[in-house]
């Protein structure tokens, strides 16, 4: 009775047009409102609709990642929930818990686990591909390949490894995700930085990058063709930099090397 | 008799309590039985003029939206954030609220305006501006800490003003010791007006100091001038190639030993500031900024340091012309530092300023967003800049004749980075604790550089590992947000998830990477 009063007090929190009971929960965690969340989560995990109750159980993982302070306790439980989710069915909520679990073990613990991270990762990736989650989980993975897993090989040797996960890469938004993972990394340890540029102009022709990250490239891709003698492309990308960015602080930079790409050459 | 007095005391306590309800009880129902909706709008700019431009901008937004009533809330800084905090944290906050990101739970409080920002803003119909992203409407284009929140990677608040460091002088002291008005050109000039300055009290008994100063304005300046002195090191630096560097940047180049205070651009850096002090009001470094502008106003000094927003203040204070021009950082053709400078420099890092945020539960989403569309087009800018005489913050909005000599500028050369902010509070709190190294009577540059260099690098290390606490914090937060953002929407589940981008992670692991490395 009581279950079915929370559940007709959600749907009508929700609104009527709501897809989903689950939606007002959703909602508040989007609203960094975990206590509220649980609430709703925790009303709905009994129900007999077991998509329903798999979702709810999902929801109340994540919440419990979100609700401050986070204890010991409280990452315990949601390891428990996500490893039965991810380990009973092939849904959604498997998928996503399973990169929960990758997400635990690399920043949520106060010791985090690459390893685990890592296995967790892979065998998202081996199991669901093509998923969302999985996608997700490639660039995760590439950064623990990079910085984490083997710190005593070359950083050269871990940044090639992480350039495998690109054959698995299924969406732009994850290949996008991997070239600029790669080429930041390839500056990060002073590599030649024109091992870069192929890395950065694939992560630029998909178009996938958020604003500020397309900002950089823009620029990166400018200087080192400028640098590698490209002055065409250089010129290129400075004024697609200058068209899309006219109020950008380096806007007085990339006019001065502009004009010197722009020369006739010697 | 005591009785009497308690009784009386009592009584007039009653009769506040009663009228304050009452007056409460008013507006509860005005608020109420109205058809108009109440906009609550709070800052903390008490500077003269500024709470006029809000009133003024706020009636002319009544006019064009009648249905909409605007309550601007005037809160002095020394307690604006706690109040402001506490009406957030209890869902009673105002629906737009000056707020900086230092003050921190912005993603808590705040509705993101990501969506909005590369439409046009509907108050610019009819400008230069009517088909310009709201996002380029800006000056910064909204590339500034509380504009575009780095660390959620979402457009957070619109802004109204800009500031700039300037050197204001005494037009008629200046005639009357140089037989010129017009102010120096040049760093060699500088100096030797500041000589003349010197010579001129001498001959004439008088207490006068070319520059007045205090620890309180030091600060701007001295960033101005260290970071400029400092750009070709911030080039060479820049081996992402992105013409940029960033604080942690600095922070891990510092790690690496790819430079040190006594490099060859901060050791002229720190020059400049030594000249800088020794052309200041004796003992500045123990005075307060009033203290400073109580210099200036008596004509105990022929120049100035002061941000532009006490530009009107000073315009109000001084019986006598002023006049302002730009710090003149040595350029390549200096005689003596020529060869480390990489200029023209620009004014510091293009920041508009008076951040307004948009409260997350507010149940006028739609008309605060409004208020912000009009506070920052072509018309609601200009009414703040000509009532506040406070600099700009939107194109093609004109600064008045005054305040004009202080608009920043930006053709030059700027980094993004302040190399004296360096990579956070510990390292900021160390190196502004040694200024007397610097500036005391037996100081130098040379002996703060190595005091700096022998003691810095444990707080570079302990300002990292706070970033990486507080990135690895945002992450998890974000993961959770974002995937619940996803769920919550009706819509049939997208093919990829929005979490933070890899270029944030994987800033966090190179953090921990350099950590690593320096403490082997």
């Amino acid at each position: 009775m009581k279950t079915a009063i929370m559940l007709l007090g959600f749907c009508l929190a929700a609104g009527a047009a709501s897809a989903s009971p689950l939606a007002a929960g959703w909602q508040a965690l989007a609203n960094y409102r975990a206590v509220d969340a649980l609430r709703i989560f925790d009303g709905v995990r009994a129900a007999t609709d077991t998509a329903l109750a798999r979702e709810a159980r999902f929801g109340h993982g994540v919440a419990l990642l979100d609700l401050q302070p986070v204890t010991g306790a409280q990452l315990d439980e949601a390891r428990r929930v996500f490893t039965e989710l991810a380990d009973i069915g092939a849904d959604d909520a498997a998928q996503g818990a399973r990169f929960f679990l990758g997400r635990i073990a690399q920043h949520h613990q106060p010791q985090p686990d690459p390893v685990e991270a890592a296995r967790q990762f892979r065998r998202l990736v081996s199991e669901h591909g093509n998923s969302r989650w999985a996608q997700a989980a490639l660039s995760r993975l590439a950064l623990l390949q990079i910085y984490e897993l083997d710190p005593a090989a070359p950083p050269a040797v871990r940044i090639a490894e992480a350039g495998k996960l690109l054959a698995q890469a299924r969406t732009p938004a994850a290949e996008s995700e991997l070239h600029y993972t790669i080429a930041n990394a390839l500056f990060f340890y002073r590599l030649p930085a024109a091992d870069a540029l192929p890395h950065l102009l694939a992560a630029e022709r998909l178009r996938q990058l958020d604003w500020p990250t397309r900002v950089e490239v823009l620029v990166q891709i400018a200087e080192l063709s400028r640098l590698a003698g490209d002055r065409v492309q250089a010129a290129k990308f400075y004024r697609t930099f200058l068209v899309e960015n006219p109020r950008d602080l380096r806007v007085y930079i990339v006019r001065q090397h502009l004009a010197e790409v722009d020369k006739p050459a010697p | 008799m005591r009785l009497r007095k308690n009784l009386a005391g009592l009584l007039i306590l009653g009769l506040v309590y009663l009228v304050a309800t009452g007056l409460m009880l008013r507006r509860t129902v005005r608020e109420a039985t109205s058809d108009k909706i109440t906009l609550r709008v709070s800052q903390w700019q008490l500077e003269g003029g500024v709470r006029q431009a809000f009133d003024a901008m706020a009636r002319r937004y009544e006019q064009l939206n009648p249905c909409v009533h605007v309550v601007v809330i005037s809160v002095p800084d020394t307690i604006y954030q706690q109040w402001t905090k506490t009406q957030l944290i209890g869902d009673n906050g105002p629906d737009v609220v000056e707020y900086g990101i230092d003050f921190l739970d912005v993603a808590r409080f705040f509705a993101p305006i990501t969506d909005e920002v590369m439409k046009p803003n509907p108050y610019n119909r009819g400008t230069p501006l009517e088909h310009v992203p709201w996002r380029d409407t800006f000056l910064d284009a909204m590339a500034n800490a509380d504009g575009f929140n780095k660390q959620l990677n979402q457009y957070y608040a619109a802004t109204l003003t800009q500031h700039s460091m300037r050197l204001i002088y005494n037009r008629p002291m200046l005639q009357a010791i140089t037989g010129a008005d017009e102010p120096p050109r040049d760093y060699r000039e500088f100096l030797a007006l500041c000589d003349r300055v010197r010579t001129y009290a001498r001959e004439h008994h008088l207490l006068l100091a070319p520059l007045a100063n205090s620890k309180d304005t030091v600060i701007g300046v001295a960033n101005y001038v260290f970071d400029s002195a400092a750009s070709g090191l911030a080039a060479r630096l820049d081996r992402r190639r992105c013409m940029l560097l960033t604080p942690t940047d600095l922070g891990i180049t510092y790690l690496r030993g790819e430079w040190n205070f006594n490099s060859p651009e901060p050791r002229v850096g720190l020059e400049l500031l030594q000249d800088l002090g020794r052309n200041s009001v004796p003992g500045f470094l123990q005075l307060t900024r009033d203290s400073a502008l109580m210099d200036f106003v008596r004509q105990r000094s022929l120049m100035i340091i002061a941000p532009s927003w006490e530009a009107s203040s000073l315009k109000e204070l001084c019986s006598f012309e002023l006049g302002a021009f730009r710090f003149p950082v040595p350029l390549q053709n200096d005689p003596i530092y020529g060869r480390h400078m990489l200029g023209p420099y620009s004014d510091g890092s293009m920041a508009t300023l008076m951040a307004m945020y948009i409260n997350r539960v507010t149940p006028h989403q739609k008309e605060a967003l409004d208020f912000l569309y009009f506070i920052t087009s072509v018309e609601g800018n200009q009414i703040f800049t000509d009532v506040s005489t406070w600099l700009p913050a939107i194109v093609g909005v004109k600064a008045s004749d005054y305040s004009r000599q202080f608009l920043p500028v930006y053709d030059g050369y700027s980094w993004g980075v302040g190399f004296l902010n360096f990579t956070g509070v510990e390292t900021i709190t160390f190196i502004r604790n040694r200024y007397y190294l610097l500036w005391g009577p037996t100081g130098g540059a040379k002996t703060y550089a190595d005091a700096l260099d022998a003691d810095l690098r444990p707080r570079v290390l302990t300002d990292l590992k706070r970033e990486v606490r507080s990135q690895v914090q945002n992450l998890t937060r974000q993961d959770s947000a974002a995937v619940a953002q996803q769920f919550a929407s009706p819509a049939a589940p997208a093919a990829t998830l929005s979490l933070l981008p890899a270029r944030l992670e994987g800033r966090t692991f190179q953090i921990i990477d350099s950590l690593c490395e320096a403490q082997r």
